[in-house]
């Protein structure tokens, strides 16, 4: 876990290379994981065992925001973690990090079991990302996760409509007519929505220190 | 956005509404339906220079599975995802099952009684059959987690009982917030595996948790939630305890918390001076 108080100040206005704690902090991430990971591709039991310990909250977290249940949220973190462990081997590190591996696995699993649920309700709530601010200082402090809070600062200064479009796309696992439908609106005025949306949350998280680790 | 020059020679597919480049996003968070998707692949075929410009937007794809909050899963999903990964690496050390030699033509079933044999497949239903069995699965994880404690509680037993040389015992002691709450971590070196059982902890509220914590060179280490039945509390703990100097329980939020926030319940120092 990242060392808590070292990142507790950030500011992602700041340029980067002003912060070397920060740096150094996801340079060692990221040394940890590639070795992680070459460790994986060895079938070395003990690394999946620090490899779950090390993002099983967050995969959990990810596939709870989804599908919003306890058990079939740790159903898909399970399928996710083996998943990884049996295609380690074969796996090019060059694709992208092993942790974006593991949560895309979760992400493309959870929503496939949205998906395949009868009677998917449209009246989402809207998991606002300006209520989640304050609780991302905690965040801060506890994890010193700059990306997690640069990721949803640009996500809170999306319109509201924009917000909840890419929460219905992403999270709610809802095709653009479906989220017309959703939201009321033209097909058109959808994909206007995530069109903006993404090049807009592209342009804030470039340059900040969350977007160098990407 | 400008787009940067393409330097194919081939002639570029039509163009979608907006333009392909207009279609990228939506592409990298993987909502496009067929027909756009297959358009999307023909045109960055053609237009390899796209690829820097989807590349960004699959950037912001991967930042948005950040967004969700941390939450502390069941603490024995560590050990049925350990335990189904040890079970994927031993069928893949298996040597393959020979394939049965064929039938001799005239012992082979006729062909019409293999077409009633499928359809008869058909006819069971292997969609409503899997239906049932999902229900049955889900009433007997209620079930088994209702039998957990107890099954931890007999797991510490045997392993006492199998007189492991290397079985430490700690005692877990309750704080001012749980007087009466006792119990014991039985640490099986063997197995790295400890099993923590705690009885006479107060009721947890619908809206809270118990939460374990390791202690490690002065900062909490989460080991999961701590499942809890009545007038008692267990786990097993897949770790090395030598590396801990103390474990406890505090009462925290539904899901857990990523650092301690509630009051500590137990506690048991991993010392020689406890064993």
């Amino acid at each position: 876990m990242a060392a808590a108080g070292s990142e507790a100040n950030q500011d992602d206005s700041a340029p980067a290379g002003s912060n070397p704690p920060v740096t150094t902090q996801r340079a060692t991430d990221a040394a940890i994981d590639a070795a992680l990971l070459a460790r994986l591709q060895q079938h070395d039991m003990r690394a999946l065992e620090e490899f779950y310990d090390r993002y099983s909250r967050l995969a959990y977290g990810l596939a709870y925001r989804i599908l919003g249940d306890a058990t079939a949220a740790e159903d898909v973190v399970q399928e996710a973690f083996v998943n990884v462990w049996r295609q380690a081997p074969s796996y090019d590190p060059r694709r992208g990090a092993v942790r974006t591996w593991l949560l895309s696995i979760v992400h493309h699993r959870a929503i496939d079991v949205v998906r395949s649920r009868a009677n998917r309700q449209f009246d989402v709530q809207i998991d606002l990302v300006e209520q989640r601010l304050s609780v991302a200082d905690t965040w801060q402090t506890v994890a010193g996760n700059v990306e997690r809070e640069a990721i949803r600062r640009a996500v809170a200064a999306l319109p509201a409509e924009q917000q909840r479009t890419i929460e219905l796309a992403y999270f709610g696992g809802y095709s653009q007519p479906e989220i017309a439908a959703a939201m009321g609106v033209p097909l058109s005025t959808v994909k206007g929505r995530i069109r903006m949306a993404m090049h807009k949350l592209r342009a804030l998280l470039q340059g900040t220190e969350a977007w160098a680790s990407a | 956005m400008a787009e940067t020059p393409d330097n194919s020679n081939h002639t570029p597919p039509p163009e979608m509404p907006g333009g392909q480049a207009a279609v990228l996003p939506a592409y990298a968070l993987g909502i496009v339906d067929d027909d756009e998707r297959a358009a999307v692949d023909a045109w960055l075929a053609a237009n390899p220079s796209q690829h820097r410009e989807l590349a960004s937007f699959q950037a912001v794809v991967d930042h948005l599975l950040l967004v969700a909050d941390e939450r502390e899963p069941a603490i024995d999903l560590r050990g049925r995802v350990l335990t189904a990964a040890a079970g994927v690496s031993a069928a893949a050390s298996r040597p393959p099952t020979p394939r049965p030699a064929p039938l001799a033509w005239h012992r082979r079933p006729a062909p019409w009684a293999a077409m009633a044999a499928a359809l008869l497949v058909a006819a069971l239903g292997l969609g409503a059959w899997s239906a049932v069995l999902r229900g049955q699965l889900a009433e007997q994880r209620s079930a088994t987690q209702q039998l957990q404690g107890q099954l931890v509680a007999s797991q510490a037993q045997i392993a006492l009982l199998q007189a492991q040389p290397r079985v430490t015992i700690y005692t877990v002691s309750g704080t001012s917030d749980a007087p009466n709450a006792t119990g014991e971590v039985v640490f099986v070196p063997q197995q790295q595996a400890a099993f923590l059982t705690i009885a006479n902890l107060p009721a947890v509220a619908p809206d809270r948790a118990y939460q374990v914590w390791f202690i490690q060179d002065g900062q909490p280490v989460s080991a999961g939630l701590l499942p809890t039945a009545p007038h008692q509390a267990a786990a097993r703990l897949q770790a090395d305890l030598s590396r801990y100097q103390a474990l406890a329980v505090s009462l925290e939020p539904l899901g857990g918390s990523p650092r301690p926030t509630g009051p500590i319940m137990v506690q048991a120092p991993l010392t020689a001076g406890n064993a």
